[in-house]
């Protein structure tokens, strides 16, 4: 055969290494900040765009699309084209990948503190981001196929499999979740609502960490731990069996994240069972991974970057073993909604992929620059460093987690609350944020040593770098192999075929699990019970979006007997079958509010707001004084309510045309009940106001009260 | 009576179906990959991280 001549694009891998610096510092930083606000509310400065509600969504989408997204695509981009000995496709479709993808995560780190939000995690950009998205995933993904098509290694190894099922699954997750209907160049409503939403974004949500942080990881560590250790992979055959069972499995396990909820019961069971499932094929991948390294034990002890992968994988273990752990209805019942839960993705986001990113840099950063390492004991520091930090971090919001979810379910031989006073419980694991928040200090300086190793490492390279000339034989256009091997060979050999398989794997779960949600509304009789919110109510909850509130405070009182005491009557699907976007929440580290409408006077509410410490001493809630001086946006709402019409909300014309004065009405009401004592000019116009109307519906149904009716509260 | 009707919802079967067939496909995966002929094909796929083309020069 004859032999072709070729080079590799390093210098996007290069682009893509760098970015994963600079962002991973942006999100470990915005990380720490927020560990400082929840441990002393005064960090929260009082400014809108500083606030924990809005620095949360900006720490979780960095370290997941910046961080990690970016670490992905230099490894992706490294190996992919090593393992097919090709260059990528198109170097302009790589270049656009890149700044396409920068330009979306400065829209993020833009938009996010403003507020602009749809406080759907790890979703939350709004939808003229979500239109780049798209557009760069399917950029990524044209040059990854095409280079595929034009490999010269018939075989696709394993790590390339990890890549498709990435590549494709994303994309899915990403355009179903993202259905939405602007009613502003900066704010839309998803098009499903209540039990369809919540069921929708935690399918999205769960493999967001599947198919993100998951699935592309798996691959880097089938490509740089042979690499690093200089061995294959311990087993070629497990890795078969380790990619299609998890590939399969773990789209169905979503519902875990809303057991116990209105979200039906098979739902949730199924999700309980794939999760309990999902922990052979993920242990399969860790035996794997650790059993590579094996017979080199002596090198991981002097050699930073094995035991950076050997410690990546172990945290993959323990983070993989803890998941289907939390997803058993009883563990649940204590774990969910508290820092357990903290503390299980910090084990995966800190220990597998920053520490899986961290040994890959270590690698490619001297490859790539052709030179050596400059510190190999300063990397070693780093190892240490990072361990402690991340140990520190995830016990004490084990310990968090666990004293305040038993202290919120315990009740007495009487059936009354054991702990009534919520900001009690919170009391109790304040000292615990301060431990957190050192170990994240620990994680972060840590990783400021590696970006000095790494500076240095980059400074002593020679200057001249010339891109390295390869050759292999072309591929024939018909592979003896393909004809002459078995089946599972051949399907390696045929990308197109492979892929098609891969998306009928994790299809098969997804339509199973949602479309008989989203089929619903035609086996049950639709329900006229539920009213709608007044126009002022919907602009009330669109601030509590804004603000992330949803951060904090859920809005789903589960069916266990301590939420029920707590709370009142357990959540059900029909209270939130107009939420668009629903608010069932994800952590309480405030009360849950699904019924706190009537709970206090308005006047309690506005004091709250201004600074939660004048009601409830000891609050760690953030003050939010902004509301006072802000206005509510009265000539938005008639658009709001007519998307919300179109979606199916049953609004009379009359609560469309009129909704602006309506809501004028209604909130001149509030603003007479809070009277002249509040001191505020304009108090009708303020959106405190509007919060104020939402937070006293929450739970309170207006019994078939006309929606056109104003100032129902 | 809605969340009536929701738990009641009869596709489960659906989804033990699903089960059923990942369960079968799997047991034949596993079986296919097992045998032991295939130990020289997964010997020189296992390798392949390890060579990347041969190297030139640079230019
Ligand atoms: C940093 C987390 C945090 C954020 C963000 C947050 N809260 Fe709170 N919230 C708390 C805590 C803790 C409490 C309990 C102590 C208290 O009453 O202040 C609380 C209590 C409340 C209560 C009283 C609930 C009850 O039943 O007594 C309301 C109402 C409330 N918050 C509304 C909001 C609204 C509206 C927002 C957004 C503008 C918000 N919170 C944002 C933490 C938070």
């Amino acid at each position: 055969m004859k032999n072709e001549t070729f080079s590799y694009d390093d210098a996007i891998v290069k682009k893509f290494a760098l970015a994963t610096l600079v962002w991973g510092g942006v999100a470990f930083l915005v990380g720490l900040i927020a560990a400082l606000q929840l441990a002393d509310w005064r960090l929260n400065f009082g400014v809108s765009w500083f606030t924990f509600g809005r620095l949360r969504p900006l720490h979780t989408n960095a370290a997941v699309f910046a961080f990690a997204g970016n670490a992905i695509f230099a490894g992706i981009y490294y190996s992919t084209q090593r393992l097919l000995k090709a260059r990528m496709f198109s170097d302009a479709l790589s270049k656009f990948h890149f700044w396409g993808w920068q330009a979306i995560i400065a829209a993020a780190a833009i938009t996010l503190p403003m507020g602009f939000s749809q406080s759907k995690e790890y979703a939350e950009l709004e939808w003229p981001i979500d239109l780049a998205i798209t557009v760069v995933w399917v950029v990524f993904g044209v040059n990854f196929f095409m280079t595929l098509l034009r490999r010269r290694e018939r075989h696709m190894y394993v790590a390339l499999w990890f890549y498709i099922a990435t590549i494709l699954t994303v994309g899915v997750l990403h355009v179903i979740n993202s259905i939405e209907i602007p009613v502003g160049w900066f704010q839309s409503y998803p098009v499903y609502a209540g039990v369809q939403d919540a069921l929708v974004q935690w399918w999205y949500g769960h493999n967001a960490v599947a198919f993100f942080l998951t699935t592309p990881f798996l691959g880097l560590m089938y490509y740089f731990i042979p690499k690093a250790s200089g061995r294959p992979i311990y087993s070629y055959r497990l890795s078969i069996v380790h990619f299609w069972s998890l590939v399969f499995i773990y789209i169905w396990a979503g519902p875990h994240h809303l057991l116990y909820t209105a979200l039906p019961d098979w739902a949730q069971t199924l999700g309980v069972v794939f999760s309990v499932m999902l922990l052979a094929p993920s242990w399969g991948g860790m035996i794997n991974g650790l059993l590579t390294l094996r017979g080199a034990w002596d090198r991981v002890r002097t050699e930073p970057i094995l035991k950076f992968f050997a410690a990546a994988v172990t945290f993959y273990g323990m983070a993989t073993f803890e998941g289907p752990l939390l997803s058993i209805k009883s563990v649940s019942a204590i774990g969910h909604y508290t820092d357990w839960i903290i503390a299980h993705v910090h084990g995966g986001a800190l220990g597998w992929n920053g520490f899986l990113t961290f040994g890959m840099l270590y690698y490619l950063v001297p490859k790539l620059w052709k030179t050596e390492l400059y510190s190999k004991s300063l990397a070693n520091t780093h190892f240490w460093i990072g361990t402690v930090g991340i140990l520190l971090y995830i016990i004490s919001m084990w310990a968090s987690g666990v004293t305040q979810g038993l202290m919120l379910q315990a009740i007495d031989e009487h059936g009354r609350l054991v702990y009534p006073d919520f900001v009690e419980t919170v009391l109790r694991i304040v000292p615990l944020f301060w431990i957190r928040a050192v170990g994240g200090s620990l994680f972060l300086t840590g990783f400021l040593v590696m970006c000095y190793n790494l500076w240095k490492t980059v400074e002593s390279a020679p200057a001249d770098s010339k891109e390295d000339v390869y050759s292999a034989p072309a591929l024939a256009p018909v592979p003896e192999t393909a004809l002459g091997g078995t089946w599972h060979r051949r399907l390696e050999a045929l990308a197109p075929t492979f892929s098609v398989l891969t998306l009928i794997a994790i299809l098969v779960g997804s339509v199973l699990e949602i479309l008989p949600t989203l089929l619903m509304h035609t086996y049950v009789d639709s329900n006229d019970k539920t009213v709608p919110y007044t126009a002022l109510e919907l602009a009330g909850r669109d601030i509590y979006v804004k603000e992330g509130c949803y951060v904090c405070h859920s809005q789903m009182i589960r069916q266990l007997p301590g939420d029920v005491l707590r709370y009142g009557a357990a959540s059900t699907p029909e209270e939130s079958m107009y939420d668009r976007p629903f608010q069932w929440g994800s952590k309480r580290t405030g009360p849950d509010l699904a019924r706190v409408g009537g709970k206090y006077p308005n006047m309690w509410h506005f004091r709250h707001m201004i600074d939660p410490r004048l009601v409830t001493p000891n609050s760690i809630m953030p003050s939010y004084p902004w509301l006072t001086e802000k206005k509510i946006d009265f000539d938005g709402l008639q658009r709001k309510l007519d998307v919300m019409r179109s979606l199916g909300v049953p609004y009379g014309d009359a609560d469309v045309l009129y909704a602006a004065s309506n809501a004028r009405a209604a909130a001149a009401q509030i603003a007479a009940d809070l009277g002249t004592e509040t001191g505020v000019k304009d108090l009708e116009t303020r959106e405190i106001i509007a919060l104020i109307a939402y937070l006293q519906r929450l739970g309170v149904s207006p019994k078939a009260a006309p929606a056109t009716q104003v100032g129902s509260n | 009576m809605k969340s009536l009707a929701l738990s009641q919802f009869p596709m489960i079967y659906l989804s033990v179906t699903a089960l059923l067939v990942f369960f079968v496909v799997f047991c034949a995966v596993l079986a296919h990959v097992t045998a032991k002929s295939r130990d020289p094909e997964f010997r020189s796929a296992s390798r392949l991280p390890l060579e990347e083309g041969q190297r030139h020069e640079s230019h």
